[in-house]
């Protein structure tokens, strides 16, 4: 490899796939939400575009952000990792001690931080920072992680970070451990030990989920959902949604679910919608769509002119992946309710921003690559 | 150091790249596991959920109320409407919307709707988090709900909103009965009940007339499962004039009032009376003018006792017992009573003598004070009889023996023929509900024995209800037509178009206009200088007949005492029968409690009416009130009626 290295001129490489991939994610993710939100929003703010406007906002700050990661150079972030790490820290503690003038909270739990006119999740921040920390961190001690001490060490640094977060947004905690378990996974050359913290992450997950008082409601709610009454009203509502959508759908904006049935369809049920108007063949093109993403960014980490960047992507990657599985198992109540919004579909500023600006990194990171090592 | 071991970039080596190819085909494998799950949801519950989701859709039509029409009297007054009310709904998933919706939405409520209790609704928006429809307070008038919706709509000059975070308050429409004069003519309008199903009354009797249809808003599923949305208006209900006339029906149910007032608690604890009703007619077309009964009832308040039955006794009472007063108090005592009418059927009898030629008029009568029916005597008033009777003086005195022997040569035939053409027996069709069926209590000519006939002929023995008395009589002075007695002369749109007139219906001629103006002439001497004197309101010509009738079973002291009058005497405009059912007095059979109340009556309602005094004023009756008191300021509270020229006629 060397030898064809030397002396050829500098290709500069670029992922139009992926680019491509998300713009028709967004695009269509706007469509889906328009149908989705038009009604209930018209209701409740006499405009039936008020969800879209929000949302094409969002996604015009996230260009923005999406641009800005893209064109940079994705190295600098090495220096940030730690910066990333305790600032995160930092705003899920302000957010836990409900800092006056700083926090807000909307249904019922405080997980927002709101600085004027700017607000935004630190929760979802959280998610950002993990990658940048720990793929700063992985790369130090690549040779290293075939000890399961030195993986232990890493995993404690972040267990603050998830602790904070786990507080007030079981859901959020998760995804973090997971992307981390995720990146963990791929840099260290170890199997079993990886199996059997999987084992005992789902012993600790249901675990958790059975002392706390409150999720148990969602446990019952999740076994039971035709009996749970107001519980299991909105896991029900989004089955009948699937169910009725049958094989092609009701159509595009046909929808019977979305007029006030789906509690706030346009946020985590959207996926239900999609299955009623677009049918089981709708939501295959869209698990399909979310596959070629995951696809492409396994392409870029393979592809990566080094490590580093090669963690940043499969943490992003990590990080896509989770919250589709866990939002598709939720509307399916394959898993009991909790709040994960799917990608670039659903409504949502902050975690739609991060999002774009992590897809700003993982085009980062494909600039990087030359295309003569391409595999 | 450092930077040597930073120089040579880590690379994502091959063993790497294995174990992401191992985690993309775990993701790519628990997504197949999804999809999976979609197809088997879709699979198995595809139909089921399907037809639930259509289920859930059948709410979404909304039904718009329709104004069921209004009852209005002869001048355009209106007696009974329904008003436009709102229930004030909070949807609590708006107002939790956002924090700032809160304070401001809460002030606008307790501000404009005083009766909403500030910390209730706290609660509510706190407690009741996603329930979408509260009742915050029920059928508030209009005027309460516009200062509301000022606030909520106010804009400033830029025309912004002024007030942007009141928000998740709406009104639900609907439409509330009102009667604006409370009980007046409360057994002829009657009320509804639960909302437009009227109960009583014209309410009642026009129900599905007043009615209108309601509108629907309503979303379907096209035949491409579209969800379409339509809106079909309400179609308000007719309106009814009435040929009633607020003013004299006032004054009729004022003076009826009064009278009761005066007699409460008398004799005995109670009322004055059992009931006290009267009808003003127009003689000549059928027309109903007043009609009213005592005791009434606030149409607004249709099921409130505690105006006639203390609280002790409303609390002892079962609901039956409820039920049975309520329904008392409700019925329309002048078409679905029937009583023995007494001696004011007696014109009747000469009428229908002198109409098959088996009574002259010169003919004379001893009245010797009783008629022998094979030992069992029935009495005149006068004990030791009249002496010689005329037939116009035997009307004057109401003498039943003169009467009983007339019947003798009418003969049963003639009796019962005229009886049925009178209208006796029959219903009058009358356009108010619950019309009492007579017809088994009247003698048919083959069971008719000698003592039935002598008995029916002053109004013994058989049964009539009001309005049939007064239909009949009616034509005893008009010339002989019989009107259909009617309420409703006119059925206009919601908007005051008509749709149907009423025109009088005359059903039959009952007698000869010659015989007509005989019985006018007679009448006119009963109340000159008969038996119906204290009737005469000084300075008009007058007609009438008193009535006092035993009560079954006799000899029990309790009589229903009436009297029927007309003025004036050779047009009759106005024909008035008032009817007292057991007066609450020691000694009931005296007339005058009834021409009383008529006299005070027709006092007022005659100049209203432009009905001008035809006749010299003599000082008769004069400053006599409603008890027949000469001095109302030194009444004691103990009435007997007793006047110095009271009757002292008693019919058996």
């Amino acid at each position: 490899m060397p030898k064809r290295r030397r002396g050829e001129k500098k290709t500069t490489y670029f992922d139009y796939n992926l680019l491509f991939i998300i713009i028709f994610l967004l695009c269509f993710g706007l469509v889906m939400l328009y149908s989705s939100s038009s009604y209930t929003s018209a209701n409740k703010y006499g405009d039936s575009a008020h969800y879209l406007k929000l949302q094409a906002r969002n996604i015009a700050i996230g260009l923005v952000f999406m641009f800005y990661f893209a064109k940079k150079d994705y190295h600098v972030w090495r220096k940030f990792g730690r910066l990333a790490y305790w600032g995160a820290l930092g705003f899920c503690f302000v957010v836990l001690a409900k800092v006056p003038g700083l926090t807000r909270s909307s249904h019922g739990q405080s997980r927002w931080i709101q600085v004027g006119p700017i607000g935004f999740q630190p929760s979802e921040l959280a998610k950002i920072a993990i990658i940048i920390y720990l793929a700063m961190l992985i790369e130090r001690i690549p040779k290293q992680l075939d000890k399961v001490s030195s993986m232990a060490k890493v995993g404690i640094r972040l267990v603050p970070l998830v602790l904070f977060v786990a507080v007030n947004n079981l859901s959020t905690a998760i995804i973090i451990l997971g992307i981390a378990v995720c990146m963990l996974f791929v840099a260290s050359p170890k199997y079993k030990e990886f199996f059997v913290v999987a084992v005992l992450g789902v012993l600790f997950i249901f675990a958790f989920i059975n002392i706390a008082s409150y999720r148990s409601d969602r446990v019952e709610a999740w076994k039971h959902p035709e009996t749970a009454g107001d519980k299991g009203y909105q896991t029900m509502q989004a089955l009948y949604a699937i169910g009725s959508g049958k094989l092609f759908g009701k159509g595009l904006g046909q929808s019977l679910q979305k007029l006030g049935n789906v509690p706030e369809a346009q946020n985590d049920m959207i996926f239900s919608i999609i299955c009623e108007e677009l049918g089981l063949f709708g939501a295959v093109c869209v698990i399909l769509l979310f596959v070629l993403m995951l696809w492409r960014m396994m392409v870029i980490a393979n592809n990566a002119k080094d490590l580093y960047g090669a963690l940043l992507v499969t943490g992003i990657m990590s990080h896509i992946a989770i919250q589709v599985v866990l939002n598709i198992a939720v509307v399916t109540n394959t898993i009991p309710n909790t709040g994960v919004i799917l990608p670039f579909i659903s409504y949502g500023g902050t975690s739609l921003v991060f999002l774009m600006a992590e897809m700003g990194l993982a085009l980062s990171v494909s600039k990087g690559i030359r295309l003569d090592t391409i595999e | 150091m450092r930077r040597k071991r930073r120089r040579p970039a880590q690379k994502f080596n091959r063993k790497m790249r294995t174990k992401l190819m191992v985690l993309f085909s775990l993701i790519l494998a628990v997504l197949c596991g999804l999809i999976g799950r979609l197809t088997y949801i879709e699979h198995t519950k595809g139909e089921t959920y399907q037809k639930k989701v259509l289920s859930m859709q059948s709410y979404d039509s909304k039904t718009i109320p329709y104004q069921r029409g209004e009852i209005i009297d002869r001048s355009g007054t209106v007696l009974a409407t329904s008003v436009a009310v709102y229930n004030v709904i909070l949807d609590c998933t708006v107002v939790n919307d956002k924090e700032e919706y809160v304070d401001p939405t809460v002030e606008a409520l307790v501000k404009c709707f005083p009766e909403l209790d500030e910390t209730e609704i706290r609660r509510i928006i706190k407690e009741k988090k996603d329930k979408r429809y509260i009742v915050l307070a029920k059928k508030v008038p209009y005027d309460e709900v516009q200062p509301f919706v000022e606030l909520q709509d106010a804009v400033d000059k830029k025309g912004n909103k002024v007030n942007p975070d009141i928000k998740g308050v709406w009104f639900e429409k609907e439409y509330q009965r009102n009667y604006p004069f409370g009980s007046l003519a409360s057994s002829v309008i009657g009320f509804t009940s639960s909302g437009n199903v009227g109960t009583t009354g014209l309410e009642n009797y026009y129900n599905s007339t007043l009615n209108g249809i309601n509108g629907r808003e309503y979303g379907y599923l096209d035949s491409d499962s579209d969800f379409e949305k339509t809106v079909i208006d309400a179609q308000d209900g007719d309106a009814l004039v009435t040929s009633i006339d607020a003013n004299i029906q006032s004054i009729v149910e004022e003076k009826i009032k009064d009278w009761n007032e005066k007699y409460r608690d008398n004799y005995y604890k109670g009322t004055g009376s059992i009931n006290t009703a009267a009808i003003v007619m127009n003689p000549n077309n059928g027309e109903i003018l007043a009609m009213a009964d005592y005791p009434n009832v606030d149409l607004n308040n249709p099921r409130d006792l505690s105006k006639w039955y203390t609280k002790k006794q409303i609390k002892n009472m079962s609901e039956d017992e409820k039920m049975d007063a309520l329904n008392e108090i409700w019925q329309n005592f002048c078409v679905s009573s029937t009583y023995e009418p007494g001696s004011v059927q007696k014109p009747f009898t000469v009428a229908c003598g002198l109409e098959t030629g088996t009574i002259k008029d010169k003919m004379t009568f001893d009245c010797d004070g009783y008629e022998d029916f094979n030992g069992q005597k029935v009495r005149c008033v006068a004990r030791y009889g009249h002496g010689i009777e005329t037939v116009r003086k035997t009307l004057m005195d109401s003498c039943n023996d003169a009467i009983m022997q007339m019947s003798y040569k009418i003969g049963k035939n003639h009796f019962t023929e005229y009886q049925s053409i009178y209208g006796f027996g029959q219903k009058t069709g009358i356009d108010l509900p619950g019309e009492a069926n007579t017809a088994s209590l009247m003698y048919q000519v083959e069971d008719m024995k000698p003592i039935d006939l002598a008995t029916n002929a002053f109004g013994q023995n058989y049964n009539c209800t009001m309005v049939q008395m007064v239909s009949g009589f009616a034509s005893l002075i008009n010339g002989g037509t019989y009107y259909q007695p009617h309420l409703v002369t006119k059925i206009t749109d919601s908007t005051g178009n008509t749709i149907s007139t009423v025109e009088p219906k005359a059903v039959k001629q009952t007698i000869s206009q010659s015989t007509s103006d005989k019985i006018r002439d007679y009448l006119q001497s009963v109340v000159k200088e008969g038996t119906g004197n204290t009737a005469k309101v000084d300075g008009y010509s007058m007609g009438g007949k008193t009535g006092t009738a035993q009560k079954f079973p006799r000899g029990n002291g309790k009589y229903l005492v009436s009297f029927m009058g007309f003025a004036p005497y050779d047009n009759p405009q106005v024909l008035i029968y008032v009817v007292v059912n057991e007066p609450n007095v020691a000694d009931q059979p005296h007339s005058v409690f009834a021409q009383n109340i008529a006299r005070e009556i027709l006092e007022e309602v005659l100049p209203y009416m432009n009905i001008y005094p035809d006749e010299k004023k003599t000082g008769v009756n004069k400053g006599y009130d409603v008890t027949g008191s000469k001095d109302s300021s030194q009444y004691t509270g103990k009435h007997n009626g007793t006047k110095s020229r009271n009757e002292k006629k008693k019919k058996n």
